[in-house]
């Protein structure tokens, strides 16, 4: 561990190194919901409303509670965070007197069938989960969309990786036993954000571009593999459709192969609100207004027309058209690279 | 009225620490609190299962030897970490008790 590493962690122990504040996070990590307003703590604990709030301040400051938009009428509520759960719970169950905690207690509610890991006050440590062991069919869907929504910045494995040591870590933790899921997915969401800042990595180091057409199985999956070809690791790319076909027409993997680009892996993806929000550039071809504008972001609508299926000559023609334009908005994107090519 | 009403069903039928057993945690997280006596655990934590020498961790750090030993000091006082001898060789290891909890802390 660096030490600014240390000196971070240092200054976490030392806020929680009080008994007010101990208290208060035990409490929350207790309770059914994991979440509570400032005055339930102060009823529930017999301590004075101040010394809540001090305490909730102080935790706050430290990254150990956060407070959850109300989306009802009430006093807002505040819950542990990733960090609280991930470093400290463990700590939070110790009592001083000989001998560990009794191991006797209802095991964690996990989901996945049996499970002989030991469950005891002390969970296994270890930087990766036990590699054999597999997550419910939720977590895997929770791993995809957070891929999705990271694609950016992180590569699936990552993604799933985090989400996977984020699942077992929290399922050792003898307080979680409710909304394992939706807990695994909210503190892999925060411990990736973190990871990103960690690195130093900005979260769009690269332009984002986004073709839309009807079914993407023909032009946007065109426009995406030639700009994929052509920009490489300098721009991260995208294609979904308005009402996306089953597969790939056949005669655009022809083409775009007479080209030496390959879609390998691609398939037809819907349109979706993330994707979009997510996009520097959008470019639509043909879909009409089936794409959702949000402010910010550079709209462009290229009128490309799909010839017949069997004219393999004028989907030739089209795809060299496609190519110009993708060019074209290359050179656009990237004014250095550009200049760079000029005599 | 607080928002719960009925104590809440954990594994072990608490709410929050008592008052002496608050404390107790508190003062090991003081003992805890500082950038030096971290990575020391950092160390140990990543040691095997033997433990390190005082030579290991004066190496691994960039403090004297002095530095080193008065914080492995406050650690040993406070059951957090635990020595052996081996020969002339003392190790220097998180006792097992605590073993679990610290290198949670260390994630």
């Amino acid at each position: 561990m660096d030490p600014t590493e240390a000196l971070d962690r240092a200054r976490q122990v030392l806020v929680l190194a009080h008994p007010e504040r101990l208290s208060v996070l035990s409490l929350l990590t207790s309770l059914p919901d994991y979440s509570a307003s400032a005055a339930g703590i102060a009823e529930t604990l017999g301590i004075a409303p101040e010394a809540v709030d001090e305490a909730l301040d102080a935790l706050a400051q430290a990254g150990l509670v956060h407070w959850q938009r109300g989306d009802r009428a009430g006093d807002p509520r505040v819950s542990p965070t990733a960090d609280a759960w991930i470093r400290f719970s463990s700590l939070l169950d110790k009592r001083p007197g000989p001998g560990p905690l009794p191991t006797d207690a209802p095991g964690v509610q996990s989901g996945v069938g049996s499970d002989d890991r030991p469950l005891g006050p002390h969970p296994v440590p270890g930087p990766t989960p036990p590699p054999g062991q597999e997550v419910p069919p939720v977590i895997h869907r929770i791993a995809d969309q957070l891929a999705h929504r990271f694609s950016a910045t992180f590569s699936a494995e990552t993604v799933h990786r985090y989400v996977r040591e984020t699942y077992f870590l929290l399922r050792s933790r003898s307080r979680v036993q409710r909304y394992l899921a939706s807990l695994t997915s909210r503190f892999a969401t925060e411990r990736l954000h973190a990871l990103a800042l960690a690195r130093g990595i900005e979260m769009r180091p690269v332009p984002q571009v986004l073709f839309v057409c009807v079914a993407n199985s023909h032009r946007s999956q065109i426009a995406a593999s030639i700009l994929k070809f052509i920009g490489g690791d300098q721009v991260h790319v995208r294609s979904a459709g308005s009402a996306p076909a089953t597969d790939i027409a056949p005669e655009v993997v022809e083409v775009l192969d007479e080209i030496g680009c390959s879609l390998l892996g691609e398939f037809p993806k819907p349109l979706t609100d993330e994707i979009v929000q997510a996009s520097d550039v959008v470019i639509t071809m043909g879909c009409g207004d089936a794409c959702p504008v949000y402010p910010g972001r550079i709209y462009l609508d290229w009128a490309i027309e799909v010839p017949p299926t069997h004219d393999l000559q004028a989907q030739r023609v089209m795809r060299d058209e496609i190519q110009h334009r993708v060019e074209d908005l290359w050179r656009s994107l990237s004014p250095s690279r550009s200049e760079h090519h000029q005599p | 009225m607080p928002e719960f009403d009925a104590p809440a069903p954990t594994s072990h039928g608490h709410l929050a620490p008592d008052r002496s057993t608050a404390e107790n945690l508190a003062r090991m997280l003081r003992a805890l609190a500082d950038p030096t006596r971290i990575q020391l655990l950092a160390l140990m934590n990543g040691a095997g299962p033997e433990g390190t020498t005082v030579k290991e961790l004066t190496d691994a750090l960039t403090f004297r030897q002095p530095t080193i030993s008065h914080h492995l000091r406050i650690l040993l006082d406070e059951g957090i970490v635990c020595k052996s001898q081996t020969g002339r060789q003392t190790w220097y290891s998180i006792a097992a008790e605590h073993a679990g909890s610290i290198s949670d802390l260390l994630r």
